[in-house]
């Protein structure tokens, strides 16, 4: 791909300089057809006096237009190339993401794989094996499963933010967010976590409905993550001037003002997470390519507790 | 052989260790690099199989840590096991001290291989140890005594292998409970005499583990 970045790159350049000294070349062709049809036609010697002397009149600005042009040929090259560098900028950018997607992709799916490879592996060689052990079995690839589809929605969604190609749109945010919390319910369920909500209906914003709410998504299935059984999940989204602000809360243990800036690094995981360690830098990176911004404030009390503030550009 | 797994993904640690245990070796597993010096400081490990991506650190350092008269004890063979497969990954990785890298996702079998190979004695051909008539493929889990096949189960197994590792050594009681059992065995018990005795009634006459008066266990006909 690199290979035809920079052929491409030669090109526009090769077309560019040819473009601009085009004049020359059309100048240097018509000079000579010129000269060789008078030569044809002089009949005597006072014809022949005449002919110089229009040659030399002719001649000389001609002859000074090619040696300034000649002149600036290195420079007009030059230009050429910085100028298809800065064309092709873009086509490179792209490029780059598309590389360093690949390669996070591969990375986060390593392990998943060699669970699923390993797991049929030992499960068949197994000596002894039980109905338990094939039920684990099976749990277990269920769960790779789930975890290598999250991983590439995940790294997708971190992709077009990068590339910052969100497709911007009027939605409601207090719909998604019910939407989300409805969908995210059966998860709480299962941990003994209560999702309680207040985000009135009618929150418009323009903005990229997939990222929104994967960004969104993120804080709250980390909040219900942390939560112990029998806590609850606070979402919450209001209106604030030009920003829709909204507010996820959780009882859980709670987050150092150590790590407080950590956690939102690619890759950082926490001693209990079992994520991908993305999951909050796509929040920021979502936040901001809205125009907002994630704050996280923690402890929130003695007994620990998390409040992720995310601001989106209504 | 004791083998210490430190892999964070729990995941991919329960059906390691699973798979480990089912091929006869005692297996510690530790989640973070915390969890694994603490268990290094006590015990010497035949194997370490380190994932260099945890929590708390950079595994690649616990190995270079090896190499600088820590207190931690150094596990006889170390492997790495890592998503990292970079050229220049392999190469620090191997440099820091370890003895092979594996790049996930592998083959189950694959790392079984590799951990025979590390702990292939130096005079071994082939990882197939031969004591006497006693024959044990470590790869396919058998045994053989005169050619005729013996049924052992996974512990005795165990100690078979790992008395044959050493041929002629005195291996005292204690030692074995350490490379043979895991961190859940209770140094009090009689497990290693029991299952001595079992392995031993198995194995037939004549004899070839001979009891070393308060010493240990040595396996083979001759002293070593």
């Amino acid at each position: 791909m690199r290979d035809l970045v920079v052929s491409l790159r030669f090109r526009l350049a090769a077309t560019s300089f040819a473009t601009a000294y085009a004049p020359i070349f059309v100048l240097l062709v018509s000079g000579a057809v010129f000269s060789y049809s008078v030569d044809s036609d002089v009949i005597d010697s006072s014809d022949q006096t005449t002919l110089e002397a229009v040659r030399v009149e002719a001649g000389l600005p001609l002859i000074a237009v090619l040696i300034v042009m000649g002149g600036f040929a290195p420079f007009a090259a030059w230009f050429a190339w910085w100028w298809s560098g800065r064309v092709i900028r873009p086509l490179n950018e792209a490029i780059t993401i598309q590389e360093r997607l690949l390669e996070e992709t591969s990375h986060e799916l390593r392990t998943p794989l060699a669970v699923l490879s390993t797991n049929s592996e030992v499960l068949l060689a197994h000596p002894d094996p039980t109905l338990e052990v094939y039920r684990q079995g099976l749990e277990r690839t269920g769960a790779m499963t789930q975890r290598m589809t999250d991983t590439i929605d995940t790294l997708l969604v971190d992709a077009r933010g990068r590339a910052r190609s969100l497709n911007k749109i009027p939605v409601d945010l207090g719909t998604v967010i019910n939407r989300l919390v409805d969908s995210l319910t059966p998860l709480a369920d299962g941990g003994g976590v209560t999702i309680l909500v207040d985000a009135a209906g009618n929150l418009p914003a323009r903005v990229d409905e997939l990222s929104v709410e994967r960004a969104i998504s993120n804080v709250v299935t980390n909040a219900i993550e942390h939560s112990p059984a029998g806590g609850s999940v606070t979402v919450s989204a209001q209106r604030a001037d030009s920003y829709i602000a909204v507010t996820v809360t959780d009882e859980g243990p709670g987050i150092s003002p150590d790590n407080h800036n950590k956690v939102f690094e690619r890759y950082w995981q926490s001693d209990s997470s079992t994520g991908s360690g993305i999951g909050l830098a796509i929040v920021r990176q979502v936040t901001e390519a809205h125009g907002g911004t994630v704050v996280l404030r923690s402890p929130l009390s003695e007994l620990g507790g998390a409040s992720f503030l995310l601001t989106f550009k209504a | 052989m004791r083998v210490l797994l430190i892999e964070d993904d729990p995941d991919l640690a329960d059906v390691l260790e699973l798979g480990l245990q089912n091929a006869a070796y005692a297996t510690d597993v530790a989640r973070t690099r915390a969890e694994a010096e603490e268990l290094l400081m006590t015990t010497a490990y035949d194997v370490a199989c380190i994932d260099l991506g945890l929590p708390d650190g950079d595994g690649l350092d616990l190995v270079r840590e090896f190499g600088h008269g820590t207190f931690l004890e150094r596990p006889n063979r170390i492997v790495i096991i890592t998503a990292r497969d970079a050229v220049a990954q392999r190469v620090a990785g191997l440099d820091a001290g370890a003895d092979d890298y594996l790049v996930k996702p592998f083959a189950f079998e694959e790392l079984l291989a590799r951990v025979r190979a590390v702990n292939r004695r130096n005079d071994q051909v082939t990882n197939v140890l031969t004591v006497d008539d006693i024959r044990v493929d470590p790869a396919a889990l058998s045994v053989t005594r005169a050619g005729s096949d013996v049924s052992l189960t996974t512990r005795e197994f165990a100690l078979l292998r790992y008395l044959m590792t050493y041929p002629g050594r005195v291996l005292s009681a204690e030692e074995l409970l350490e490379h043979v059992w895991d961190r859940n065995a209770d140094p009090m018990s009689t497990s290693v005499r029991v299952i001595m005795s079992r392995l031993r009634r198995k194995l037939g006459e004549p004899q070839i583990i001979h009891t070393v008066a308060g010493a240990g266990y040595r396996i083979g006909s001759h002293d070593g």
